[in-house]
């Protein structure tokens, strides 16, 4: 592992999950000089964490899950690969400012170091899509993936029956895991409307594409409904309560109020992408109204409206791992092309197989898409119910600056503080901005985003003094 | 060894890894080798992490992936770290920014 930080790469990939280690070993093993900047100490993103020293895991907790078997292998072959490539990896390392190519600001070892670079490739992944409900802020309220990092990273189950609630596939794939390590969720409340069951069918021809897509979630739903585990179907309205930790949540589901006493619940409502360093260095997103989100705008290399920034993995736009992989080759191909490395015939012959394989494995995303919908009641909230998590701003509180005249995300924030805490808008952005489409009428895509500004993490000002003024 | 203000083990881990011991608040503490901070201090039932400084209500960690800042603590003396990013490390000194009769230490 490289101690120093060298003040210019060819190559800079942030995040060593899928798709930073695909590119950092494809454009490695054309002999550019890569650097990877990864946050997490080992290599392997979110879905292949700990994956190097999970055997343990693996074979207390999950041994007999064959979907986390599979993905974990796939997972650890990769790394292995990227560990021996020739990129330089910094794990623990913070990417705090992207203002251009050539001012890269990270963070390593509390002290600042800047680096410049021809080509930046970010692979920095999705976060939960955050929506928000009375009582959310509780102790005793987490995401599904949390859950799940604990359960990958520590081998941590709950100790009690959690309440699971929410929907997408990672919901029904931790119901799955915690069911096969024999501990069973008190209640499974799923969010997703029959409106959307119905409308995802007519893409069901199209996801057959993808078919083990299909057939690892008919077998996750299969785990669950056997193990009789109540599922409640199309749930409104969830409340939770407690006083220092959660008690007790109340919730609608086909139209019937229902309580349920728990001190767990794990809230999940799929992915999204983080976008805020792309944002931060001035590249264009656009509104997603399928994916409900918004995504970088890139070419079909992954090229950004930034001359030589690069997006690949579900930081590009929420596809999976294998995906990113694929993407992440396409995006590294491209690179190597504009750098000289190959001509366009190699390119193109290069680019075929991993083309054709990112097609047929986004096949699903339609189905997904549909079936998991977010329906627009959960994204409004009312009340005094919290959004902004940091600066413990109600969405009452948003609403009535809206009504004053704010006609933007940024200018409510400039109200109100919401956004102006340690997760930088991460947490609320996404309710304020469906608060003031409600309320204005404006269309998702008119109404616009937090602008994300250096520092996209936080850092202190102690850190940043450290920065060489040479 | 358990934290008197909190309700209930939120996790359990099945794996038996090697332990380090870690200060939290001044108690010593085993825990898991090789976890986050934030792993360490739910396993722990260290719940809260802190308090809201603007509405004082408890908060605990919610993303564990580095996204939502709630398991900011004070890690090794330096205030406003990010928990869940963090790996423990044996001897380590962690504070939560708790409330101690509705103040701050």
């Amino acid at each position: 592992m490289p101690v120093e930080i060298d003040s210019h790469y060819d190559v800079v990939v942030i995040g060593a999950g899928p798709a930073g280690m695909t590119a950092a070993i494809m454009l490695s093993e054309y002999d550019l000089k890569v650097a990877v900047f990864d946050e997490q100490a080992e290599p392997g993103g979110q879905i292949y964490r700990n994956v190097q020293s999970a055997g343990n895991v693996l074979s207390t907790v999950l041994g007999n899950d064959p979907y986390s078997r599979i993905t974990a292998s796939h997972g650890r072959k990769l790394v292995d690969r990227f560990v021996a490539c020739n990129a330089s990896y910094f794990p623990q390392s913070l990417v705090w400012n992207l203002e251009s190519l050539s001012c890269i600001a990270v963070r390593l070892n509390n002290t600042v170091h800047q680096t410049s670079a021809r080509y930046v490739v970010i692979a920095t992944g999705a976060q939960e899509r955050p929506v928000v409900f009375a009582g959310w802020e509780l102790p005793g309220v987490m995401g599904v993936g949390a859950a799940q990092i604990m359960l990958k990273s520590a081998g941590a189950l709950p100790q009690t029956s959690p309440v699971l609630y929410g929907s997408g596939p990672l919901l029904y794939l931790y119901a799955a895991q915690i069911i096969t390590s024999g501990l069973l969720p008190a209640a499974i409340l799923d969010t997703a409307s029959t409106r959307g069951l119905i409308r995802s069918l007519k893409y069901l021809p199209g996801a057959l594409r993808a078919k083990k897509y299909l057939k690892d979630g008919v077998g996750l739903l299969k785990t669950v409904s056997r193990s009789g585990v109540p599922n409640y179907k199309n749930v409104t309205a969830l409340n939770a309560f407690g006083d220092s930790m959660l008690k007790r949540i109340e919730f609608t589901s086909d139209s019937k109020i229902t309580h349920i006493e728990t001190e767990l619940l794990l809230s999940h409502h799929g992915v999204i992408p983080e976008i805020q360093l792309l944002r931060a260095a001035g590249a264009e997103s656009d509104w997603s109204e399928s994916a409900q989100c918004w995504q970088p705008s890139l070419d079909k290399w992954g090229a950004s409206s930034v001359e030589g920034l690069y997006v690949c993995g579900d930081g590009a736009g929420i596809s999976g791992a294998y995906s990113a992989e694929y993407n992440a080759e396409l995006a590294s191909i491209d690179i190597l092309y504009r750098a000289g490395v190959v001509v366009t015939s190699e390119r193109d012959r290069l680019a075929a197989e991993p083309r054709v394989r990112s097609r047929r494995d986004k096949a699903i995303r339609p189905f997904l898409e549909s079936r998991y919908r977010v329906p627009d009641e959960l994204l409004h909230p009312s009340g005094n119910t919290i959004v902004c998590r940091c600066e413990s701003v109600t969405a009452d509180q948003v609403t009535t600056a809206v009504e004053q005249g704010c006609r933007g995300p940024n200018q409510v924030k400039s109200f109100t503080r919401c956004g102006m805490g340690a997760c930088q808008g991460r947490m609320c952005g996404p309710t304020v901005e469906a608060i003031v489409s409600g309320l204005t009428g404006c269309e998702r895509s008119e109404v616009g985003h937090f602008r994300a500004r250096s520092p996209v993490r936080p850092i202190s000002l102690g850190t940043i003094a450290s920065l060489d003024p040479s | 060894m358990s934290f008197p203000q909190a309700g209930l083990v939120m996790f359990k881990t099945v794996c038996d890894n090697e332990k380090v011991e870690i200060f939290v608040d001044e108690q010593c503490s085993s825990v898991p080798e090789g976890v986050s901070v934030a792993a360490a201090l739910l396993l722990l039932d260290a719940i809260p992490l802190r308090h809201s400084k603007v509405d004082q209500s408890p908060r605990a960690p919610y993303c564990l992936m580095g996204v939502c800042a709630e398991c900011l603590v004070t890690i090794d003396g330096k205030p406003g770290q990010f928990a869940c990013q963090t790996v423990v490390q044996s001897g380590m000194r962690i504070d939560r920014a708790l409330l101690h009769d509705g103040e701050f230490k």
